[in-house]
């Protein structure tokens, strides 16, 4: 084969129709791989249907690449489908522009359009996302200014950049998380290298290829490209800085140059009258401070890239729970608190108070036993402690509900504390060798009698509760449960009751009330 | 030539609403099935509710088709110089990204503005009629922005789930996902905060979620507009509705039955405040 230095617009339509039919064959399992940003596995069908409405616009077009690359960016934006779809119609926009007033492309314009377009790309989104089709065009770009003054011939030109662009699918599980875990490359990123393969394609096997002429079936099974192993990582990225700017004419390319030299990834996107900014860098507070001689800087988002899994810990106050049984330890757990027994929370909240520098630890006691040694704790800590009174299990649950890592102190301990006081607890437990079992209410001794059933029963009378929406049994043995739930129906005919194993050591039964 | 506001269907304002103040909408789209709608136009939230109860299909949602956008503008185009768009947060959706990429196309047409209102329902409507009613008055674009922009932090909005699992398999659910995997059964409760999904806490019954409600309309100084939105609840809503009523001008509370996109990421039994006001302080 002749070594094939320009590409003119009648080629690069072929070249589109071979992408399309390779995008075709493979689309099922661009669907299958959609994770990010939302795994509403549509990838595939949205770039096919972005694709062809972009082609079938190109085929309208004359013969000069120019024209159809203008074509192919008017018919992906009106045609586009998704958010890949918006994507790949800027990377086609940046492309058109890149390739303007061109007949043929050389290696050289066309990595000069990949630049373009790539950039283009970028601004589209106005929160670049690596590990992305973007990190696939970022890298088709640099791999294009690379090789194109060596690479005339466009087959080796294009085949190098298939190349690339395979290492960066590639490298997408290693930069997004979401990827990883589902043990995927990113669907969008992969199905740019589908069309670029598909282009490839074209080009090797020569203009045997049909035109476009629209939606084909195909009878091929879809190739499955297999994750490599040991790609390489990437430097630090810092932070993900992200702001409003708003002004009366807002100058975006003088903008561009002062923000430029802080930091990378850079995308001003927007009006003379508002533009959202996004840079990743080291610095954000000089990001803010440059970007503050040209507006008003509002909406300020400084993300910390390196250490994005630890997003959802350090929040203001931390939670300790007191409590025995198994089943209200995984309880406590599962409501965001540190759980502890009676005989190891004292070290568990020492530890913990000391740990949580700037943040505060609040502890639930959860038994009028804990309560004085939870507050003779928190005066020798000098208040890196504070306490909910909580005298009974379900207080402590209630109280745990409303807890919220984010919030402050004080705000914590009022919705804490108004959350375990609207809670009523009968506690049953056996009262010893002769078969009395003994019943309290919110820590009161309250009842006794000769059976579980019988201590309820009066304590219910006691508590003389109208009306009460929710009861928790928190149970040692299921027949206790039972008898307690149909006593509670018959109590209060439109309850909601739920049992619960909390398997405590000492009270035979705990019914919570609300 | 008044500025002209054009928004998506996820800020749910009613028909009579966006009709009087000359607004655009443009719809999100729905597909279930295999067939797709447009948001709130060719499927109502009742219909779609009531056609998940028997099919096992799952709705799909994605982004108005860039075409709906530029179908807009350019209307609108060749009747103004000036459009502003007010979308829902683009951290829950493309939409806006689609937005802005349109007006660039379009941008020797008119001038066109893109505002992220970083809330959705009824508060990005709020944010919406904000504007529209500024741009009804004869204000500039760049006043219309600023109304719009000083609402966006006046909004505010709590939701009562019944289940999570909608928004977990929407892949919305976000920092709410502390609220999943609970042991005992808990009424949800979602607020968005940064343009994300985010929980504001849990209560063990129906009941208490509802009152949580109204103590956060009770929680305002002043409002100036109430909206209560739910899905396949109508009978809970009226009641809180009422109950309402105590804080606000129960005739001026818009009531709405969300449209199918929001439905299809909250599923039934959602209950909806979202507020334009002022809070107290502390």
């Amino acid at each position: 084969m002749n070594p094939m230095t320009s590409l003119g617009g009648h080629d690069f339509k072929l070249l589109l129709a071979a992408a399309i039919r390779r995008l075709e064959l493979n689309a099922a399992q661009l669907d299958a791989w959609n994770v990010f940003p939302v795994p509403d596995g549509d990838t595939g069908a949205n770039m096919l249907q972005s694709m062809r409405a972009a082609v079938q616009e190109a085929e309208k077009a004359g013969d000069d690449i120019a024209e159809t690359a203008q074509a192919l960016a008017r018919g992906a934006l009106r045609g586009a489908r998704g958010n890949s779809g918006v994507i790949l119609s800027q990377f086609w926009q940046g492309l058109a522009q890149g390739l303007a007033g061109k007949k043929t492309a050389t290696s050289s314009d066309l990595s000069r359009a990949f630049r373009r377009a790539r950039d283009l790309a970028y601004a589209a989104v106005s929160r670049p996302v690596e590990g992305t089709i973007l990190t696939v065009m970022h890298d088709l770009a640099n791999a294009a200014a690379d090789c194109a003054s060596r690479l005339k011939d466009l087959r080796a030109f294009l085949g190098r950049l298939v190349r690339a662009a395979r290492a960066s699918v590639a490298s997408t599980p290693k930069l997004l998380a979401v990827l990883r875990g589902a043990g995927v490359v990113d669907s969008g990123a992969q199905g740019l290298l589908v069309i670029l393969e598909g282009a490839l394609g074209y080009l090797r096997r020569g203009s045997a290829s049909p035109r476009y002429r629209g939606p084909g079936a195909s009878r091929r099974e879809p190739r499955v490209p297999r994750l490599p192993a040991g790609t390489p990582g990437r430097a630090p990225y810092g932070y993900c800085t992200e702001f409003l700017l708003s002004g009366t004419e807002l100058d975006l390319e003088k903008i561009r140059m002062a923000l430029e030299p802080l930091g990378d990834s850079l995308v001003i996107a927007g009006g003379s009258l508002l533009a959202r900014v996004h840079i990743h860098s080291p610095d954000p507070e000089a990001v803010f401070a440059a970007a503050g001689a040209f507006g008003a800087v509002e909406e300020r988002l400084a993300r910390n890239m390196d250490q994005d899994r630890r997003e959802l810990s350090g929040g203001a106050c931390a939670l300790l729970a007191v409590a025995d049984g198994p089943g209200f330890l995984r309880l406590f757990e599962s409501l965001g608190a540190v759980p502890a027994g009676k005989t190891a929370w004292r070290r568990a909240a020492v530890r913990l108070a000391r740990r949580a520098a700037g943040s505060r630890l609040i502890v639930l006691p959860n038994s009028a036993e804990i309560m004085p040694l939870a507050e003779r704790l928190r005066g020798e800590l000098d208040g890196r402690l504070a306490v909910v009174p909580t005298r009974t299990i379900p207080q402590g649950i209630a109280a745990a509900m409303a807890f919220d890592p984010r919030l402050g102190l004080k705000a914590n301990l009022g919705r804490m504390g108004r959350a375990a006081g609207q809670v009523r607890t009968i506690e049953i437990r056996s009262g010893g060798a002769d078969g009395v079992f003994i019943g309290s209410l919110d820590g009161e001794r309250v009842a006794e009698g000769p059976a579980v059933r019988r201590v309820l029963e009066l304590s219910l009378q006691r508590l003389s509760l109208p009306e009460a929406d929710v009861a928790t049994i928190y149970y040692r043995s299921p027949p206790e449960a039972e008898t307690a739930d149909s006593l509670l129906r018959s109590h209060y005919p439109r309850i909601r009751v739920e049992r619960y194993a909390g398997g405590h050591p000492v009270f035979e039964l705990i019914v919570s009330i609300e | 030539m008044a500025v002209r506001i054009v928004t998506d269907s996820i800020a749910d304002l009613p028909a009579r609403i966006v009709e009087e103040l000359g607004i655009t909408v443009v719809p999100l789209i729905i597909s279930f099935e295999g067939r797709e709608y447009r948001d709130g136009v060719d499927l109502s939230a009742a219909e779609l509710y009531e056609r998940l109860k028997t099919s096992p299909a799952m709705p799909k949602t994605s982004i108005p088709p860039p075409s709906a956008f530029l179908q807009a503008y350019e209307k609108l185009a060749s009747e103004t110089g000036e459009i502003l768009v007010i979308t829902l947060s683009s951290r829950l959706s493309g939409t806006y990204e689609a937005a802005r990429q349109c007006g660039a196309a379009l941008r020797n047409r008119a001038r066109i503005e893109v505002l992220d209102s970083r809330t959705a329902t009824l508060a990005e409507g709020f944010v919406v009629l904000k504007a529209a009613r500024a741009a009804r008055a004869g204000a500039s674009l760049s006043q219309v922005i600023q109304a719009a922009r000083e609402a966006i932090p006046r909004t505010a909005l709590l939701a009562s789930f019944d289940t999570l699992k909608y928004l977990q398999r929407g892949g919305r659910i976000g920092a709410a996902k502390v609220l999943l995997g609970s042991l005992l059964q808990i009424n949800p409760l979602i607020t968005l905060r940064d343009g994300l999904v985010a929980p504001a806490g849990r209560v063990r019954s129906r009941a208490k979620a509802l009152s949580a409600l109204l103590e956060f309309a009770q929680g305002f100084a002043s409002i100036e507009e109430l909206a209560v939105g739910h899905g396949a609840c109508l009978e809970e809503a009226e009641a809180l509705v009422e109950r309402l009523g105590a804080v606000f001008p129960k005739e001026r509370i818009l009531l709405s039955n969300t449209t199918p996109v929001i439905g299809a990421h909250t599923g039934p039994g959602l209950l909806l405040l979202t507020v334009l006001g002022d809070r107290k302080e502390n």
